[in-house]
């Protein structure tokens, strides 16, 4: 008769406390600090409402709401993505289906990538309004601020979709060669559902640093807080709003914690529908891509 | 197949095999783990062509046709299907699994049900997942997986089947489903099937070939009818092999 536990409870042994407080201690911390960002940004509550979210603003922000922000944010990132999800889909292809870490052009593509990955966002700005603004003559523009955007989300974007690709296994390539699927529908049909968690992963971060940021897009968008004609209309995007209330609108305090607000819940909206997306995909119910 | 040999950056795996696989019959390849066997089902259909690194040489002829380098792979997969050793349905739904072969071969799209539905009847399935074949396939069981990689594996037609070790990974009772399979698809395909369990190549295999690790690399040392290779095999490593002293 076995009397004793074959398995001693997870933090039973005292040599083991030491891990147990670290790993403890660090994940408090963590929901710490997200719960003190969100008790700073509740100040903001209480500036939104229904007339916040669809007026223009009036006085510098002071007044109004932030639908025509909104609406740039939203063209801003619309074409930072579409934009970005081909290139970085072919590019993540390419490295991990075509050239598999081999050859000089995988390499080249990989290290240009962990230094673009690297590169501050005030320099993605200079380069954005030096090439598309003045070079290609885009101008202050919400499509000179969105193409900005995604040169800086493509390698994040990138790596993500590589490394989902790349933890697929070989048996579902085998077992695609041995019936002869074309490489089109394999990847289509099966590899590229198979990483959506990743391609969801890569998307998310891109579009979070897409929205959170505010020195590119100065540079490249520019500050016009009317609401865009057209993609090649200068548009103020919700970070660039954020940073001028706080910095440039005298009692503009509390407009920006609301702006931030409504970011994050933006950010929060996206985030649940793209792994409900992500969900339907790897289940099998929507129709893949091609 | 004659003097086929498969070499792995240049090191040789599997020497000069000779070996005929008569037609609609089934030929167990048996012998200890690293002696070729899974190199040589590779070789058969040209997957091996997929491993970084791996050489094939010889001679593989099916009926009158010669297989070679310049062989369509499309014409060689749809005559020699697959089946692996570990179960790998696609991830995507049931019905998808099947769908996509036969959508790659030019099934009409009003007729991938049916012929789906068809499929999944040979194979044993259909009972069993006719109320969920939009759900994943991999919460199917490893057995109902493997027997759905068989029914995708069939879509195509094959006339040839080449299977790498398709229960290990099985429970008994799943096991014994797919000997069945194999046992019923016996009179119109050819199959050519790696196993390690003697007792199920005694039950299912028309033929035997033996390999055996010959020093460098794996070779054939044996090979004829079931009946004769297991009761009176002519060499001796394949004799102990039978005995269970070595291997």
């Amino acid at each position: 008769m076995l009397e004793a536990p074959m398995v001693e409870p997870p933090g039973a042994r005292p040599r083991d406390l030491g891990l147990a407080i670290l790993a403890w201690g660090a994940a408090l911390s963590v929901a710490a600090c997200f719960f003190w960002i969100l008790g700073d940004l509740a100040r903001g509550a209480g500036q939104i409402s229904f007339e916040f979210l669809t007026e223009a603003p009036r006085r510098a922000g002071r007044e109004g709401g932030i639908s025509t922000i909104l609406v740039s944010t939203l063209w801003i990132l619309a074409v930072c993505l579409v934009s970005a999800i081909p290139l970085g889909v072919g590019t993540a292809l390419f490295l991990s289906e075509f050239t598999r870490g081999h050859g000089r052009l995988g390499k080249l593509v990989r290290l240009s990538l962990d230094v673009l990955a690297g590169v501050p966002s005030i320099v993605f700005g200079l380069f954005g309004n030096a090439f598309f603004c003045v070079t290609l003559g885009l101008g202050f523009s919400i499509l000179s601020g969105g193409l900005t955007l995604a040169c800086m989300v493509l390698p994040i974007l990138i790596r993500s979709i590589e490394l989902g690709l790349r933890s697929i296994p070989d048996d579902y390539r085998l077992a695609g060669a041995a019936l002869d699927l074309s490489r089109t529908r394999l990847i289509a049909r099966v590899l590229l559902p198979a990483a959506a968690p990743a391609l969801a992963a890569g998307l998310l971060l891109g579009i979070g640093r897409a929205m959170a940021e505010t020195a590119a897009l100065i540079f490249t968008s520019g500050s016009v807080d009317r609401m865009p004609g057209s993609l090649a209309d200068s548009g103020r995007a919700l970070s660039v709003h954020i940073y001028d209330l706080a910095m440039n609108v005298p009692a503009g305090e509390e407009r920006a914690y609301a702006t931030a607000l409504t970011l994050v819940g933006l950010l929060l909206v996206i985030n649940i529908s793209s792994n409900f997306l992500v969900r339907r995909c790897v289940s099998g119910r929507m129709q893949p891509l091609l | 197949m004659r003097d086929l040999s498969v070499r792995y950056n240049g090191e040789l795996a599997l020497q000069s095999v000779d070996l005929d696989v008569r037609e609609n019959k089934i030929a167990a390849l048996i012998g200890p783990s690293g002696c070729g066997k899974t190199s040589f089902l590779m070789a058969l259909n040209r997957l091996s062509s997929m491993i970084r690194g791996c050489t094939v040489q010889g001679q593989v002829r099916f009926g009158e046709t010669e297989i070679s380098a310049a062989t369509p792979t499309g014409w060689l997969r749809r005559q020699v299907g697959m089946v692996f050793q570990r179960p790998n349905p696609f991830p995507v739904s049931i019905e998808r699994n099947l769908h996509l072969p036969l959508r790659e071969h030019g099934c009409p799209r009003r007729e991938l049900k049916l012929r789906s539905e068809e499929l999944l009847k040979r194979v044993g399935l259909w009972e069993e997942v006719s109320g969920r074949l939009g759900e994943p396939a991999q919460s199917l069981s490893g057995g109902q997986q493997q027997r759905l990689c068989l029914a995708r594996a069939l879509a195509l037609n094959p006339r040839v089947l080449l299977m790498d070790e398709p229960c290990s990974a099985l429970d008994p009772i799943s096991t014994a489903h797919i000997e069945e399979l194999i046992d019923s698809l016996r009179s119109h395909v050819t199959i050519i099937i790696v196993t390690h369990n003697l007792a199920q190549a005694r039950r299912l295999a028309d033929d035997v070939a033996v390999f055996w690790n010959c020093g460098c690399c794996g070779c054939l040392i044996e090979s004829g009818p079931a009946s004769e290779v297991f009761e009176s095999p002519q060499h001796p490593d394949t004799a102990s092999y039978l005995r269970g002293i070595i291997g």
